[in-house]
């Protein structure tokens, strides 16, 4: 059985790479990626599970890190945005406009890294189901419909599905 | 972030968790009697989105130890029902209830609500689930923690009920202390022990339900309302089944807590059977066995009753 109590040094896997921070049983995940890893691409939002601006992946899965405690991720994979690199999500949301103040953005693009893993056709259903649970408090809604369909387009295009827009006859 | 330090425990079994479970309660006491705040309980931990919520939230909500059941085996197992958990004790009066032994599936506490909303095993199941918070909140949610929460809605249940499930969950052995058995593992009737919430002792540790595969193969019906879109909490929430003696309904959302009754049953069998005036009058007396519906700042009673006599009357629709 695992014990944890008082601050100890957590070590876990973030972006790939090993970490090691002092933490504490009640500590969420949230905290301990923006305060003691420096890594604040999640944002703090609402801090009650409703804005999923602090969304990141646990082997994959979009979770809200504010809904976590950080010592439930010994031994887990996590990803944040900033463990993305030029991913064609991340570019689809610039060309599409996909964001307009940003706050919600690293927690929406998260969510759609795993939606169109999960779903690399067009879904709308699961495209509702799913990123209904991130909120954007600018309304900017119409730019991420559109930043997930070029991110598909573009994911289909890498596997050789299909021809990107441009190249279309 | 919960207030205060908290010991965090993660066994590897069902007797693991209750020995964890009954060791801290103990130090909690003791620690408890020193100090002017009291006792701080443990809590057995799945998904634990309503812990860290009400603990953030109120200072009242005190949390000394957490037992992370998310590697305890048959809090994981969905399908076919753990080898560990066939000999399951009755717990309870007369033994029976649910037939043992039958087909059926086992769904475990700590599953994530969202894994039951792709799984295939029980359409409704899957239907309840999907209506419950976000998809990414799903991620974490159990099926436990629904059930057993504290909040009004706790949609997770209704086919449950409606579906007769049996429950297992593991209590302290009688006289570990003596060399006696340190865990008894039970099973009951989920309808038996849930009367606005179910009741679970101190330190009990629900690891999951069995539902009879007649009911998972059940021909179902399933009406969700809510004020605003599908993320909202439900006006109201029905789930119904058809059953061999006619048909079986859950109602959450439209009071305090999720209810059924063998009155709202039998009213909603003999509807399907009837017609005309006949089926209306059933349909009203099915309504009226649960009892007048709440008011709150989402919607009125009467509004409420309206949409349960329309749901009612799809329901019927598609059992018939």
């Amino acid at each position: 059985m695992t014990e944890r109590k008082g601050p100890y040094e957590l070590r876990l896997r973030v972006n790939g790479e090993e970490r090691a921070a002092l933490t504490r049983p009640a500590e969420t995940l949230l905290r301990l990626l923006r305060e003691r890893l420096g890594l604040t691409g999640p944002k703090c939002g609402c801090e009650n599970g409703d804005c999923g601006a602090c969304t990141v992946l646990i082997d994959g899965v979009p979770t809200k890190s504010c809904m976590v405690l950080a010592v439930e991720c010994e031994g887990r994979e996590l990803t944040t945005i900033e463990g993305l690199r030029d991913h064609p999500v991340q570019r689809a949301f610039s060309a599409e406009n996909g964001f307009q103040c940003g706050f919600c953005t690293p927690g929406m693009i998260m969510n759609a890294v795993a939606l169109v893993r999960a779903h690399p056709e067009p879904n709308e259903e699961a495209d509702r189901n799913w990123m209904g649970s991130n909120l954007c408090r600018c309304t900017g809604y119409e730019g991420i419909r559109r930043a997930l369909a070029a991110a598909r387009a573009e994911l289909a295009a890498r596997a050789g599905l299909m021809p990107r827009a441009k190249e279309r006859p | 972030m919960i207030p205060g330090d908290v010991v965090y425990l993660k066994p590897e079994s069902a007797e693991e968790a209750v020995e964890a479970w009954s060791l801290a309660n103990a130090a909690s006491a003791a620690a408890g009697a020193a100090s002017a705040r009291g006792a701080a309980s443990p809590r057995y931990l799945a998904g634990g989105t309503e812990i860290l919520t009400t603990a953030r939230r109120s200072a009242a909500y005190a949390v000394g130890a957490l037992v992370d059941v998310k590697a305890v085996p048959e809090a994981k197992a969905a399908g076919a029902l753990p080898d560990s958990l066939a000999g399951a004790a009755w717990l309870g009066e007369a033994a029976g209830g649910a037939p043992y032994g039958a087909d059926g599936l086992y769904f475990g506490a700590a599953l994530p609500l969202a894994e039951l909303e792709d799984g295939p095993l029980f359409p409704l199941l899957s239907n309840a689930a999907r209506g419950v918070a976000d998809r990414t909140t799903r991620n974490r949610l159990s099926l436990g923690g629904n059930v057993a929460g504290q909040l009004p809605y706790r949609e997770a249940v209704l086919p449950l009920l409606a579906a007769g499930a049996l429950g297992y969950s593991a209590l302290p052995g009688d006289a570990p202390a003596a060399g006696g058995a340190k865990l008894r593992l039970v099973r009951w009737g989920l309808r038996s022990r849930f009367d606005k919430r179910l009741a679970l002792l101190p330190g009990e540790l629900l690891l999951g339900f069995w539902v009879p595969k007649a009911a998972t193969e059940a021909r179902a019906a399933y009406v969700r309302k809510t004020r605003t879109g599908p993320i909202d909490y439900p006006l109201i929430t029905l789930c119904a089944l058809r059953t061999r003696s006619g048909a079986a309904w859950a109602l959450g959302g439209a009071f305090p807590y999720p209810a059924r009754s063998d009155e709202a049953d039998g009213a909603l069998s003999e509807a399907l059977s009837a017609s005309g005036d006949a089926r209306a009058g059933a349909l009203g007396r099915a309504a009226a066995a649960l009892g007048e519906p709440r008011s709150d700042q989402r919607a009125g009673a009467e509004y409420r009753a309206a949409l349960i006599a329309l749901a009612l009357e799809t329901v019927a629709e598609e059992l018939a």
